[in-house]
């Protein structure tokens, strides 16, 4: 606070008045009321930039206590060899310290025991015996027990002091992510595996007995300490105190929160016996997937009733949650011991068995946060999926190391047809047709020619093949059929593509009229009786595939417009009446299908930036996506019984690599590596790795850990831990990068930090926005998402003096030139029809056209790298640039040819996707990029 | 008085304190600040750690324990609910700078704020240095002392708006006002650095 306190009542009335008011019409206000007091107006952006910052600060009202408020006075004070230092925690038994063995010079936590327990001689003698006893236990994921300590008058237990919060802890913050619990339980099965091998069951587990640290290592406390406390010698409960064993009554009562982790036998006050600790195991495991507790009451009783007799929640886990998981808990959870799981070991197995699936699949945190992709210059579908499959259920179907494409499946559902396609890849396959007998068939080569092939489908009786070929040059379009047996392969119709059988001997494929205009047709087998179903408004439009409704009455297609853009599939009667579109509107539809009792719609659409699955009900549901994640998933051939559906799933890696004048080297060997920057004295590199690439092009839109690499030394390291950063700009300087990161709730906001770490990274106050950037005089431009589209404003790195830029929607801001000058963006240029890439003058003047290219300026701007159209796939220039030049083509629709390009003067052929030129011409980074495509079987809910 | 109830001795002195007595203040502090922390420890030990204890419900019982309801007037307790909230925050910071001085190699004590920011990641916005609010919470209430009473009930003593409204005896829309305000105002405060207090 600059202001004198006589501005107060000023700042106050400027404030509330500004806060009333929309973002655009501030600055006028601001102008108005503040009148020239520049001190005022910069206190009351700070303000209002912190306003929307603090929404949430302070709502949650402080908890009024900590362990603090019942510290005793030990802290400080000597028990035997070991100095107190702070009270860490209070449990039944009494409380915990941590403290510093003087003997050893290590620290350990200690557990003073309660009066209570300490003034029994009998209790305590035995208590010493057991203690003793379980320090022989010695397991990785147990804490250690170290010994037993008389001294003044205190008992205490000492034990391995373990960092980290309890699992309770974690899971007051809510349930735990499916792959994270897993890894969790697993540590706890093995801990509890060592310990019933020597006969020792724990007999209070449960999350607060249970440490996570830091690195994910899990330590299970407090072992057999209940059968060691309790008053009774042997396993028989003494039937007065309830609940026991494994809980301890203090005088403040029992703990009701051990008593939810019972086993019914404990509750019942019978022997127990390993078994009870498989019961807690799944507790502990069923409060991690869920975030509560199985079985509760509010008092004992009504918890003691819950656990002997109230059915689960068995709807609770969450949808990623491995069915092998619900099994697990289904049998730790049988009421009789007889009947339960008998084992430990096969809890750890299931698992790990899980485990595997999980990584085969990559997904863990990863799908929600990139379901919300972005589409440019449509509509931007990016919710949940309604009722999202849970991939640990996909059955993979073949295992190619390229592509397989396609999927079809005979009638009768023992086949599987399908288009492997080595290079290839999309809504046209380039390759052969193979055949796979379901579920563990040999997949068959069908053909082996040079055909561009697509869309195989079964004939009713199951005997043929019949599949499209385009020979692209000369735009022809036409059927081919092979027997499912094998043999030659036989052109059966022309100028047709996209067929199914509509029933018998009659056939629905798509014909072209007058090229490019192809309508959907319906003949015979024959090809007589042919009348058309549906042709495309526009002259250059083509639908390319046709799917019958069982009923007959309705076809879908999948069309292209004029522009061959993919278009939203399109619902028509089998009469030609023109129909509707249906499935998500914006983005492309490439397949569909229906499900056999016709009242459900299938889609691939890339709606929500990539392709996936959807569907809709008929007649006027509403299209809900049903796979959602990294991977995209194309083609949907349904299963008879309607219960699942095949489609070719596609898994993308991006590897980044270094070119200098040694050589060739990758950047990181594992993991997926986007986003790569040189800084601009050419020293460094930052890039980002991202668990799962998607195929997205848009790689900002993945969080992944950013992180900087010494060229000379090859050492990298995290920018800023813990932080998962979506996009990144540097300064021109080089001192500082701005980072887009997402908040819990999915909020986009910018964060500036100091690439020496000379201090902590910090957020810009107020800025909820996309793609931050360097701008001039340490300004920060960002794209302030507004519905589908958004704005680029301009903030000071306060989060004062916001402004809009451009009144221009702007679609994805790619960066500005290193002038200051210009903004690259898609957006919509005035008197322009559809989005383009353009570089936008900050100073008013024309947009210019960049092309459809990919662009990387050097962090020096002295060279430019292009790819793209019209260059091949896997090819790029890098193309010197004078100073102040900012595009190397000057005519406004850039290149027509490769030839174009690499006449420039100094251009350099690279032979790569996506280059990113470094300081010199002889060191830049470049891409990598593999795409695995199999087909699964995904079932249907 | 022969063994005055803490009801009736708490009512009385709020009542007296009302009335202008400078004086009951000065025993009423150590009477209500005793009781909300014994009241505190008292849940604590039936809940176990890890139960989250809610200020209001904190408020609400030692304001049932020790006072005489039947006898208070609007403004009396008004007054209890001000200076349960002063206590409160009184309470959390004696706490904070007891162990402060407590620990080897110093180091703020933060009180775990479940959601106290909605920002992402550092510990910084996630959990607020009580120490560091307390002194913010001085420097504000010397602008403007409304804004301060508004922290103070509706963080420290977890009242909700209209409740707050009702103890200060202003409009909920006043308090709407003042919250929102002192909450960008503090939150600038504390995500500024500041000069480390002396001594």
């Amino acid at each position: 606070m600059t202001l004198p306190r006589e501005a107060w009542p000023r700042l106050k009335e400027a404030f509330e008045g500004a806060r009333a008011l929309a973002l655009d019409a501030r600055p006028a206000y601001l102008a108005e009321v503040c009148n020239g007091d520049e001190a005022l107006r910069h206190e009351v952006e700070l303000l209002l930039a912190h306003h929307d910052e603090a929404a949430s600060f302070l709502e949650t009202p402080v908890t009024p206590f900590d362990d603090s408020l019942v510290a005793k006075t030990l802290e400080g004070q000597c028990i035997g060899p070991y100095q107190v230092a702070a009270l860490i925690g209070t449990g039944g038994m009494g409380e915990v310290y941590s403290a510093r063995d003087t003997t050893l010079n290590r620290l350990v936590a200690i557990k003073v025991l309660l009066p209570a327990l300490a003034n029994d001689p009998d209790r305590l003698a035995r208590f010493s015996r057991e203690a003793q006893l379980l320090a022989s236990l010695n397991h990785p994921h147990i804490a250690q027990i170290h010994g037993f300590e008389n001294a003044g008058g205190l008992h205490a237990l000492v034990m391995e002091l373990v960092e980290g919060p309890t699992l309770a802890d974690r899971i007051t913050q809510g349930a735990i992510p499916v792959n994270e619990a897993l890894a969790i339980a697993k540590q706890i099965a093995e801990a509890l595996a060592a310990a019933h091998a020597q006969g020792i069951i724990h007999r209070d587990l449960k999350p607060a007995n249970i440490k996570v640290r830091p690195d994910g290592t899990v330590k299970v406390l407090d072992f057999g300490l209940a059968k060691a406390i309790d008053s009774t010698s042997g396993d028989r409960v003494d039937a007065k105190r309830l609940p026991a064993p494994g809980v301890l009554a203090t005088g403040a009562g029992l703990i009701v929160g051990t008593a939810a982790y019972m086993s019914p036998e404990q509750a019942r006050r019978l022997p127990v016996d390993t078994r009870a600790d498989i019961w807690a195991f799944g507790c502990v495991l069923y409060e991690m997937l869920t975030g509560r507790r199985p079985f509760t009451g509010e008092t004992i009783p009504e918890t003691l009733a819950a656990i002997l007799g109230h059915e689960l929640d068995w709807n609770a886990f969450p949808s990623s949650t491995p069915a092998g998981i619900r099994e697990l808990l289904r049998r730790c959870f049988q009421r009789d011991p007889a009947l339960r799981m008998q084992n430990i070991a096969e809890a750890r197995e299931t698992i790990e068995k899980a485990q595997r699936g999980w990584n085969r699949w990559r997904v863990a945190a990863l799908c929600a946060a990139v379901v919300g992709t972005l589409a440019v210059g449509a509509a931007v579908w990016s919710r949940e999926p309604a009722r999202p499959v849970d991939r640990s259920e996909w059955v993979q179907l073949t295992q190619f190391p390229d592509s397989v494409i396609h999927p079809a499946l005979s009638p009768d559902g023992s086949m599987l047809a399908f288009i492997r396609s080595p290079s290839g890849s999309g809504p046209f396959g380039f390759g052969q047709v193979f055949v796979k007998r379901l579920p563990n068939g040999e997949p068959v080569q069908l053909t082996n020619d040079n055909l561009a092939k697509l869309s195989p489908v079964f004939s009713p009786d199951g005997s043929r093949i019949a599949y499209g070929t385009v020979n692209q040059g000369r735009f022809e379009w036409d059927m081919w059929t092979v027997p499912v047996r094998g043999g030659e392969p036989q052109p059966w119709l022309r100028n047709a593509s996209g067929l199914v059988w509509s029933g018998p001997g009659r056939i629905l494929f798509s014909e072209m009229k007058k090229s490019p205009h192809m309508g959907i047709v319906a003949a015979q087998e024959s090809r007589i009786d042919q009348r058309d179903v549906y042709l495309p408004a526009h002259g250059g439009g083509m639908a390319h595939r046709s799917y019958l409704s069982p009923d007959g009455r309705s076809v879908l297609v999948v069309e292209m417009d004029h522009d061959f853009f993919w278009m939203p599939c399109r619902l028509v009667g089998a009469d030609g009446s023109p129909g509707r579109q249906v499935g998500p509107s914006g983005g492309g539809c490439t397949f569909a299908t229906w499900s056999p009792d016709g009242r459900w719609m299938y889609f691939t659409s890339n709606a929500g930036g990539t392709n996936h699955i959807w569907r809709q009900r008929l007649p006027d549901g509403q299209a809900e996506q049903i796979t959602s994640g990294p991977t995209e998933e194309e083609g949907i051939a349904m299963a008879p019984d309607g219960r699942s559906f095949v489609t070719a799933v596609a898994v993308q890696n991006v590897s980044a690599w270094l070119h200098d004048p040694n050589g060739e080297r990758q950047i990181l060997l594992e993991g997926n590596t986007v986003n790569v920057r040189f800084t601009a004295d050419g020293k460094k590199l930052f890039y980002k790795v991202v668990k799962q690439a998607s195929s997205s092009w848009n790689h900002s839109e993945i969080p992944g850990e950013l992180r900087l690499m010494d060229l000379e030394t090859g050492r990298s390291e995290v920018v800023m831990p813990g932080f998962q950063t979506l996009n990144y700009d540097l300064s021109i300087d080089g001192q500082q990068v701005v980072m887009e990161i997402a908040d819990r709730d999915g909020t986009s906001r910018s964060w500036i930090a100091m690439v020496d770490r000379a201090s902590p990274p910090r957020p810009i106050p107020g800025v909820e926005g996309k793609e931050p950037r360097f701008g001039r005089n340490g300004d920060i431009l960002f794209r302030r998402t507004e519905g589908s589209s958004g704005f680029v404003y301009r903030v000071r790195p306060d989060g004062t003096g916001m402004q809009k830029v451009f009144e221009n929607p702007i679609f994805v801001f790619d960066g500005m030139s290193r002038d200051g000058r210009w903004i690259k963006a898609f957006t919509v240029p005035a008197g322009n029809e559809g989005p383009s890439w353009q570089a936008l003058p900050l100073d008013g003047g024309p947009s210019v056209p960049i092309g459809a290219y990919t662009w990387h300026w050097s962090a020096s701007e002295d060279s430019v790298a292009i790819s793209g159209a019209p260059l091949p796939a896997g090819r790029s220039y890098i193309v010197p640039l004078r100073s102040g030049q900012f595009l190397p083509l000057e005519r406004r629709e850039g290149a027509r040819s490769e030839q174009e390009v690499a006449d420039l003067p100094g251009a350099r052929r690279i032979d790569a996707d996506m280059v990113v030129p470094g300081p010199s011409p002889e060191i830049y980074a470049f891409y990598r990029t593999t795409t695995q495509r199999n087909l699964y079987r995904i079932p249907i809910r | 008085m022969p063994d005055p109830s803490p009801a009736h001795n708490v009512t009385e002195l709020l009542l007296s304190w009302g009335q202008g007595d400078a004086a009951a203040l000065d025993r009423l502090v150590p009477l209500l600040y005793d009781d909300l922390r014994r009241v505190a420890r008292g849940h604590l030990r039936r809940e176990g750690p890890g139960h989250t204890l809610q200020p209001t419900a904190l408020v609400h019982e030692v304001f049932l324990r020790l006072v005489d309801v039947d006898r208070m007037t609007v403004k009396s307790r008004t007054h209890f609910f001000a200076l349960s909230a002063r206590l409160m925050r009184q309470i959390l910071v004696d706490h904070a700078r007891r162990r402060q001085a407590g620990k080897r190699g110093g180091g703020a004590t933060v009180i775990g704020l479940n959601e106290a920011a909605g920002a992402a990641a550092p510990a910084s916005s996630s959990s607020v240095d009580v120490l560091a609010l307390d002194e913010a919470l001085d420097a504000l209430s010397s602008f403007d002392d409304r804004q301060c009473r508004v922290v103070e009930l509706r963080f420290f003593a977890g009242l909700n708006i209209p409740e707050a409204a009702d103890a200060l005896g202003v409009s909920t829309a006043t308090v709407e006002r003042e919250w929102a305000m002192a909450k960008a105002w503090l939150h600038q405060r504390l995500s500024t650095p500041q000069e480390p207090p002396a001594g």
